[in-house]
C-alpha cells in the first residue's frame, strides 16, 4: 500500500517535473550539438581568438588614453631637419615627411580610430535597431517605407555614398560620424526587423498583445531585450567596418584633415614616399590592420557564442 | 529467435552522442537479428533511438557528435562497424539501402529525379552505358508506380508530391537489388491515403525481390500487417522482442501492452498522428533512472524496479522481455 | 521564372528612383555656389545671377529634380564644370577600364576564395580550416589602399616584376586586380565555407552517402551547386564592394576609370561630374544585383520551373 502510493505519486510528478531535457527538445537543438571534446576545444579556441582580440583592443585603448602622459614626443611638432627618418632609438617608428615622430602620431591616431569606430557604429546600430523594430512590429506602411529606404541606402556602394555625404557636409571628423551613421544603419535594421518578425509570433508576445499591453511597452519590454544579443553582435561587427571606412575616406582626402593624425591620412601622406621611406605609409596601415582584425575576432567570437549557426 | 538463416545480426550495439549536455546513449546495447527474406519491425515512441539504430547500421551516424561505442553489426558475417570507409561505400546502396523518414527533404533539389535514381547504378556498376541506366531508371520508376516515368525522369523533386517522392526514394533504394532494405518510417510523413499505398507497394516489391527489410515505425497497426518479427524499443534499449504472434497475442512488457491499448479500434492503419497515450514522458537520455527505464511511467512498478535494471529474459519460444515482473501472471 | 524576373524588376524601379533622389538632394543642397566656384570669386553678383538663371539653377528644386531625371533617362548628365565636357561622355569613356579591373578582380577573388572556402568546410575545425579562416579574416581586415602600397613596394620596387602604376598594358592590370581581388576573397571564402557547411547538414546529403557515394563526389556533385547558390547572390554584393574598392584602387594605381573620375570630381568640386559618376556606379550595382538574382533563379530549378 505504502509502496503503491509512492509510485503513483511519482507517476503524477513525472510529466511536468521534466527538469531533464525531453528528447524532442534535444532534437530541436540537434544542429548545434558538437562533440564534447571538439566543443570544449572549439569554445576555448574561439574564445581564445576573441579573447586575444579583446586584449589587443584594450591594450590599444589604454595606450591611446595614456598617450599624452607616456610619449616623449609630440605628434604635431615638426622638425624639418629630421624628415622621413627610418626607425631609430629616438623614433621607434621613424619620422614622417615633416619630421614628426611617427609613433606619437600613430598612437594619437588610435584615439581617432577608436572614437570613429565606436560612435558611428553606435549611432548606426541605434538608428538601425529602432527602425528595424518599428518596421517589423508595426508592419504595413511603416514597414514598407523603412525597408524601401534601407534598400536605397544599401544599393549604394557604401564608400561612394559616404564620399558624397562628406562632399556635401564638408570634410571634418564630426561629419564622418554623420556620414558613417547614415551609411551603416540599413543593414542593422534588416537584421533587427527579421528578428522582430520572428519574435512577434512567439507566445509571450502574443499573450502580451492579447492582454492589451501597450505596443510601446511590448517593444521595450519584450522585443528589444530579446533582440539585444544580436544587436550586440551587429554593433561589434560594425565597429571595424566604420574604422575601415573612415580610413578610406581620410585616405581619399574627404575624411579627417591634416594635421589630424588619422591613420588613413597618415598612410595617404606616406604614399608619396613609399619607395624612399616605406615605413611612413606601412606602419599606420599595420595599425589599422591590427585594430580592425582584433575587432573582427571579437565580433566572430561573440557571434559564435550567441548563435553558433547564425549565417554570415 | 529461431535458428533460421539470418542476414543481419546486431549484437550489443551502443551508439552515443557526445553533446554539451552530456553523453546521450541514444542506442544502449541493443541486439536483434533480421531473418533472410523477412520483415523485422522496430517500434517505439519518438526519440527512442530507432533512426539512430538504422543510421548505425548504414554507417551514417554523423561523427563528430555521434560515435559507435561498442557492439557488432554482422551483415552476412562481416562486421560493418569494422569495415573501412571504402568498403562501407561499396556496401551502402548496393547490399544495404535505406529509405528515410523525410521524403520532402531527402532528395537533392537541384538534380533531376532520373539522375538521382540512376546515380546509384553508376556508383555500383561502373561500366553501364547511359542508355542502359536510363532504361533501368524508367523501368524502376514504372515499377514503383510513378505515372509517365519517361517524362518524370527529367522532373525535379519539387515538382513531385510527397508520395511520389517517397516512391522515387524506394526506386532509388531498390534499383541495385539490395539484400537488406532499411525503411525508416517510410510513410509517417505522407498523407493518410498515400500511406497505405506506399506500404503496399513496398510489401509487393519485397515479395517479388525477396529483400529482407527492417521496418521502422511507431504504428503498431503497420507492424501487425507487415512484420514477421518485432522489436519494441524504449529509451535506447529493446524491451520486448519476438515474432509478431508473440507480441500481439501475448504482449509481456507493460510498455508493449500500453502501446497495444493505445491503438484505436479502427484497425490501426491510416492515421497520421502519434498514437501513444501512455502517461508521462520519455526520460531524458542524459539523465536516465537507475532502474528500469520505464519505471516512472509503469503502472506495475514495484520499489525494486527503481533500483535494478531488468535483463532481457526469455518468456517463451523466441520471445524476450526486459521486465522484472515478466514471469508473473498479470 | 518570368514572374520572378518581373518581380525583381518591380523592386528595382523604386530603388532606382530612390537613389536618383538621394543623389540629387545630397549634391544640390551643397552649400557654396557652383557658379561662383566655376567663374571665380571676383565675378560681379549680377553676372553670376544671370548665369545661374541661364543654367536654370534658380528654379525650385522639384523642377530641377524632374529635369535631372529626364536628362539622366536620355543619357544627359550635364556638363563637367572643370573639364567643360558632357559628363556622360567622360563616364562612358572611362567605364571599360573600370569594368576590366572589376572583372579581373572578381576572377581573382573567386579563384582564391572558393577553393579556400571549400577546403575549410571539408576539413572543418582542422588546422587547414583555422589557417584559411584566419587568413580570410586578415584579408577582410586589410585596408585596400594599404595592400596596394604594400604590393607596389614588394612587386614593383623590390622584385621589379610589375609596373608601379598607370594603365597601358595587360601587365598594368595584374597588380590592381590582385589587390582588389584579394580584399574580397576573404569574404567569398568565409561565405563559401559557411554555405557549404550548411548544405552538408541537409537530408539529401545523407541520401547521397546512403547510395554509397564517397566524400569528394558527394561534395562536388551534391553539395557544391547548392552551396554556391547563395554565393552567387553575394556576387552582387561583391560588385558593389569591388566598385567601392576600385575608387581607391584606381586612384592609387592611377587608372583612368570611373572611380578616379569620382575622386577627381570631389577634389575639383565638380558637382555634375561627381553626380554622374555616383549615379552611374550605383545604377550599375543595381543592375548587377538584378543580374545575380536572375542567375540565381536560373540556376535553381525550384525557381526556374515556377
Ligand atoms: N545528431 C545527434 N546529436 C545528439 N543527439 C542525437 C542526434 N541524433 C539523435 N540524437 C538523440 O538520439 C535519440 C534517438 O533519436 P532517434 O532519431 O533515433 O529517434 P527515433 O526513434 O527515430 O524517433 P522518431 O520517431 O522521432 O524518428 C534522441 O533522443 C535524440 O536526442
Ligand atoms: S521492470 Fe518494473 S517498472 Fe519496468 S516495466 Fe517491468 S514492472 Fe514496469
Ligand atoms: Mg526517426
Amino acid at each position: 500500500m505504502h509502496d503503491d502510493e509512492r509510485v503513483s505519486d511519482n507517476k503524477m510528478k513525472t510529466p511536468d517535473s521534466g527538469q531533464g531535457i525531453a528528447p524532442e527538445k534535444i532534437e530541436v537543438k540537434k544542429d548545434d550539438v558538437e562533440t564534447l571534446f571538439g566543443d570544449v576545444f572549439r569554445a576555448f579556441q574561439k574564445n581564445r581568438s576573441a579573447l586575444v582580440g579583446l586584449c589587443v583592443v584594450l591594450f590599444i585603448t589604454v595606450l591611446a588614453l595614456s598617450a599624452p602622459y607616456v610619449l616623449s614626443h609630440d605628434p604635431y611638432t615638426m622638425n624639418l631637419d629630421n624628415r622621413n627618418q627610418p626607425p631609430s632609438e629616438a623614433h621607434w617608428f621613424g619620422t614622417d615627411t615633416y619630421g614628426r615622430d611617427l609613433m606619437a602620431r600613430v598612437i594619437f591616431g588610435a584615439r581617432i580610430s577608436l572614437v570613429i569606430g565606436l560612435i558611428p557604429a553606435f549611432l548606426a546600430t541605434c538608428i538601425g535597431s529602432i527602425l528595424g523594430v518599428a518596421s517589423g512590429f508595426y508592419g504595413g506602411k511603416t514597414d514598407f517605407w523603412i525597408m524601401r529606404l534601407a534598400d536605397v541606402v544599401l544599393a549604394f556602394p557604401s564608400l561612394l555614398l559616404a564620399m558624397v555625404i562628406m562632399y556635401t557636409l564638408g570634410a571634418n571628423l564630426f561629419n564622418i560620424f554623420i556620414a558613417l551613421s547614415i551609411v551603416g544603419w540599413a543593414s542593422t535594421s534588416r537584421i533587427v526587423r527579421s528578428q522582430t518578425l520572428a519574435l512577434k509570433e512567439k507566445e509571450f508576445v502574443e499573450a502580451a498583445r492579447a492582454l492589451g499591453v501597450k505596443k510601446r511597452t511590448i517593444i521595450f519590454r519584450h522585443i528589444l531585450p530579446n533582440c539585444l544579443p544580436n544587436i550586440m553582435v551587429v554593433f561589434t561587427m560594425s565597429i571595424p567596418s566604420a574604422i575601415m571606412q573612415e580610413a578610406g575616406l581620410s585616405f581619399l582626402g574627404v575624411g579627417a584633415q591634416p594635421p589630424t593624425p588619422s591613420w588613413g591620412l597618415l598612410v595617404s601622406q606616406g604614399k608619396e614616399f613609399i619607395f624612399s621611406a616605406p615605413w611612413v605609409a606601412i606602419i599606420p596601415g599595420v595599425a589599422i590592420l591590427i585594430l580592425v582584425l582584433a575587432f573582427n575576432f571579437m565580433g566572430d567570437g561573440l557571434r559564435d557564442a550567441i548563435d553558433p549557426y547564425m549565417k554570415d | 529467435m529461431s535458428a533460421q538463416e539470418t542476414i543481419l545480426d546486431v549484437k550489443n550495439l551502443r551508439t552515443l552522442f557526445l553533446t554539451r549536455k552530456g553523453i546521450v546513449p541514444a542506442v544502449d546495447g541493443i541486439s536483434f537479428s533480421v531473418r533472410k527474406g523477412k520483415v523485422t519491425g522496430l517500434v517505439g515512441e519518438s526519440g527512442c533511438g530507432k533512426s539512430v539504430t538504422s543510421l548505425s547500421i548504414m554507417g551514417l551516424i554523423p561523427q563528430p557528435p555521434g560515435k559507435i561505442a561498442g557492439g557488432e553489426i554482422l551483415f552476412e558475417g562481416r562486421d560493418l562497424s569494422k569495415l573501412s570507409y571504402k568498403e562501407m561505400c561499396r556496401v551502402r546502396g548496393k547490399d544495404i539501402s535505406m529509405i528515410f523518414q523525410e521524403p520532402m527533404t531527402s532528395l537533392n533539389p537541384v538534380k533531376t529525379v532520373g539522375y538521382q535514381v540512376g546515380e546509384v547504378l553508376r556508383i555500383h556498376q561502373r561500366d553501364v552505358a547511359d542508355a542502359e541506366v536510363r532504361r533501368r531508371v524508367v523501368e524502376m520508376l514504372d515499377l514503383v508506380g510513378i505515372p509517365e516515368p519517361e517524362s518524370r525522369v527529367r522532373a525535379f523533386p519539387h515538382q513531385l508530391s510527397g508520395g511520389l517522392r517517397q516512391r522515387v526514394m524506394i526506386a532509388m533504394a531498390l534499383i541495385c537489388d539490395p539484400k537488406l532494405l532499411v525503411a525508416d518510417e517510410p510513410t509517417t510523413a505522407l498523407d493518410v491515403t498515400i500511406q497505405a499505398q506506399v506500404l503496399k507497394l513496398m510489401m509487393d516489391l519485397q515479395r517479388r525481390i525477396g529483400t529482407s527489410i527492417i521496418l521502422i515505425t511507431h504504428d503498431l497497426g503497420v507492424v501487425a500487417e507487415t512484420c514477421d518479427d518485432v522489436n519494441v524499443m524504449y529509451a535506447g534499449s529493446i524491451v520486448e522482442q519476438g515474432d509478431v504472434f508473440n507480441i500481439f497475442r501475448n504482449p509481456s512488457h507493460p510498455y508493449t501492452r500500453g502501446l497495444l491499448r493505445s491503438i484505436p479500434d479502427t484497425g490501426g492503419t491510416g492515421r497520421k498522428e502519434r498514437l501513444f497515450s501512455i502517461d508521462g514522458m520519455v526520460p531524458s537520455l542524459t539523465d536516465l533512472p537507475p532502474g528500469c527505464r520505464f519505471a516512472p511511467r509503469c503502472t506495475q512498478a514495484r520499489e525494486s524496479c527503481f533500483k535494478e535494471m531488468p535483463e532481457l529474459v526469455p518468456v517463451g519460444e523466441g520471445h524476450f522481455v526486459r521486465c522484472n515482473r515478466a514471469r508473473e501472471a498479470c | 521564372m518570368k514572374r520572378f524576373i518581373l518581380k525583381r524588376l518591380l523592386i528595382a524601379v523604386p530603388v532606382l528612383i530612390g537613389i536618383t533622389f538621394v543623389i540629387f538632394i545630397l549634391l544640390n543642397v551643397v552649400p557654396g555656389d557652383p557658379v561662383a566656384l566655376m567663374m571665380g570669386e571676383r565675378m560681379s553678383p549680377e553676372i553670376i545671377e544671370r548665369v545661374r538663371h541661364q543654367m536654370h539653377l534658380d528654379d525650385p528644386w522639384p523642377v530641377r529634380y524632374v529635369r535631372f531625371l529626364a536628362g539622366a533617362v536620355q543619357g544627359d548628365l550635364g556638363e563637367s564644370y572643370k573639364l567643360q565636357r558632357p559628363v556622360a561622355d567622360l563616364i562612358v569613356g572611362a567605364f571599360p577600364v573600370t569594368l576590366k579591373l572589376a572583372l579581373a578582380a572578381a576572377l581573382v577573388a573567386w579563384l582564391i576564395g572558393i577553393p579556400a572556402g571549400i577546403l575549410s568546410a571539408v576539413k572543418q575545425y582542422s588546422l587547414t580550416d583555422n589557417f584559411f579562416m584566419g587568413l580570410a579574416l586578415t584579408g577582410v581586415s586589410m585596408p585596400v589602399f594599404w595592400t596596394a602600397l604594400l604590393f607596389q613596394y614588394v612587386f614593383a620596387l623590390k622584385l621589379g616584376w610589375l609596373p608601379v602604376a598607370g594603365f597601358y598594358s595587360a601587365k598594368h592590370l595584374i597588380m590592381p586586380a590582385l589587390v582588389l581581388g584579394w580584399s574580397s576573397s576573404g569574404l567569398i571564402a568565409r561565405l563559401t565555407r559557411s554555405s557549404l557547411l550548411d548544405v552538408m547538414r541537409h537530408d539529401y546529403i545523407r541520401t547521397a552517402r546512403a547510395k554509397g557515394l564517397r566524400n569528394v563526389p558527394v561534395i562536388l556533385r551534391h553539395a557544391l551547386k547548392n552551396a554556391l547558390l547563395p554565393v552567387v547572390t553575394v556576387m552582387a554584393l561583391q560588385i558593389a564592394f569591388l566598385l567601392s574598392g576600385s575608387v581607391i584602387t584606381e586612384s592609387i594605381f592611377n587608372i583612368p576609370g570611373v572611380g578616379r573620375i569620382a575622386v577627381g570630381a570631389i577634389q575639383n568640386r565638380d558637382m555634375p561630374l561627381l553626380q554622374g559618376a555616383v549615379l552611374f556606379t550605383t545604377v550599375l550595382v543595381i543592375l548587377g544585383n538584378l543580374a545575380a538574382d536572375v542567375l540565381y533563379g536560373w540556376l535553381d530549378p525550384r525557381i526556374r520551373y515556377e
